[in-house]
């Protein structure tokens, strides 16, 4: 196994998605979010803009969230990835957060769901009695250009109010 | 793929991540939330090697020393300086502007001293650390140490005096004084974006005043604007409470001293903002800094 310490195009790497562990070889200069989808089959993960503006490839990155096209591959090396996926796993109905989404149109094009879940499953982890002003600050990462927003802070108080 | 074909090495002490900077091309990596998206967009010259400092120990601490300057360590996420209370006790400042700085999942991942190295005039971080003395513990080849204040380090935009091979270990940062207020405000078109314009505020107890501008110049502008107001009293608080400081802000003062700094230093002009718009929001933050700092109790 080459050296991480020494200078490589290629490392070799280890971290778990969504509870499975994988081993990649992968590019020095590849994107977490571009390994997760094209090594790993993680397609839940959303390339918006790839160069973190838009915050579609939002993951939660051991423990706390992060956009999957601002972190190297290599820099996730022993990390626990978990993505959109974790929330719920197929054939299970959906999680609180996800059925509020569904229930408040927070969507249309969904391609930036996937991102919003993961920002505010975060938020909603950390202060479950989060404010409006919270939820803007917390989802302020992850743009929409369908809904308007409403839908989605909608969502979130709901989600919110369920617990 | 989107980055640009380039080396990366992990180095597993400073001694190594010193030596790997010293090579034609070497750019350090840390949190990676500025430099990535540079090079993702191909907006920055691409560095043949890349030296991810994720894997050096004992890096990440935010501690406090015997003297009471805040240390901050070159891995210490922005979240973790977010939460720190030693960060909201000694450094309110900072802990304003971090809440200010990008979105939580940046601010996961990205560090304190990432930021000031890469020395956006717009940003936050960099003002932050001139206005708190900053001084940055600067480690070079050969076990070398040196200490330089960030007000030296940083050279323009995007620039700093790091020779090759050379990175900034630690960020230390003075502590507030007793009785001091401390404020930090900005604006950005929209909120949490890069700010057009960022004042911070050091209002001393004895009303001796201090302000420094992120996104005015192209470096932090930072200038001491003498006695604004007057000395704190102390007053009985109306509920019966603990005693109360208050100062009364000398406004005609505060808006001279301003107009005078903004005048003697033209503010930048680009793209995101005119020179003209620059300047008076410098003047409008800076002026509510003031009046905020004299006014919290």
């Amino acid at each position: 196994m080459p050296d991480p310490r020494e200078p490589a195009t290629t490392h070799e790497i280890e971290l778990t998605v969504d509870a499975t562990t994988r081993r990649l070889t992968v590019e020095a200069r590849e994107t977490l979010a571009e390994a997760l989808r094209e090594r790993c089959d993680a397609l839940g993960v959303r390339i918006g803009c790839g160069e973190g503006h838009c915050g579609a490839c939002t993951v939660d990155l051991d423990g706390a969230t992060a956009r999957a096209c601002t972190v190297l591959a290599v820099q996730a090396d022993g990390a626990a990835v978990r993505t959109v996926e974790s929330l719920a796993g197929p054939g299970e109905p959906l999680a609180p957060l996800q059925r509020a989404f569904r229930e408040q149109h927070a969507l249309q094009c969904g391609f930036c769901t996937a991102g919003m879940l993961m920002s505010a499953e975060e938020l909603l982890r950390e202060r479950p009695r989060a404010d409006d002003d919270e939820i803007r600050a917390a989802l302020s990462g992850n743009l929409c250009r369908c809904t308007g927003y409403q839908g989605i802070l909608r969502a979130v108080r709901a989600a919110r109010d369920e617990r | 793929m989107s980055l640009p074909p380039l080396a990366l090495a992990r180095p597993a002490t400073v001694a190594a991540a010193t030596e790997l900077l010293r090579r034609d091309g070497a750019r350090a990596l840390a949190g990676g939330q500025s430099l990535v998206p540079l090079l993702a967009a191909r907006l920055t010259p691409a560095p043949t090697l890349l030296v991810d400092l994720g894997a050096l120990p004992g890096l990440d601490a935010i501690a406090r020393d015997d003297d009471g300057w805040l240390r901050i360590g070159a891995l210490a996420r922005q979240r973790a300086a977010e939460r720190s209370p030693l960060v909201a006790a000694h450094a309110p400042l900072l802990a304003q502007a971090l809440a200010l700085v990008g979105h939580p999942s940046t601010r996961n991942r990205g560090t304190v001293v990432g930021s000031v190295a890469h020395a956006d005039p717009a940003a936050e971080l960099p003002a932050v650390a001139v206005a708190l003395d900053g001084v940055a513990v600067v480690a070079g080849p050969g076990g070398a140490r040196r200490e330089t204040p960030v007000a030296a380090l940083i050279a323009g935009p995007g620039r700093t005096t790091l020779a090759p091979g050379e990175l900034i270990a630690e960020l230390r940062l003075a502590p507030a004084a007793a009785g001091e207020r401390q404020v930090w405000l900005e604006f950005a078109p929209r909120r949490f974006d890069l700010p057009l314009v960022g004042a911070a505020v050091r209002l001393a107890a004895d009303g001796d005043a201090r302000l420094t501008l992120a996104g005015y110049a192209e470096a932090p502008l930072d200038a001491r604007l003498g006695p604004l107001g007057r000395p704190a009293l102390e007053q009985a608080d109306d509920g019966g409470g603990p005693a109360r400081r208050s100062r009364a802000l000398d406004r005609a003062a505060a808006t001279a001293a301003v107009e005078r700094l903004l005048a003697a230093h033209p503010p930048r002009d680009d793209a995101r903002a005119p020179a003209a718009l620059r300047r008076r929001l410098a003047r409008t933050l800076a002026l509510r800094a003031l009046a905020k700092a004299a006014a919290d109790a």
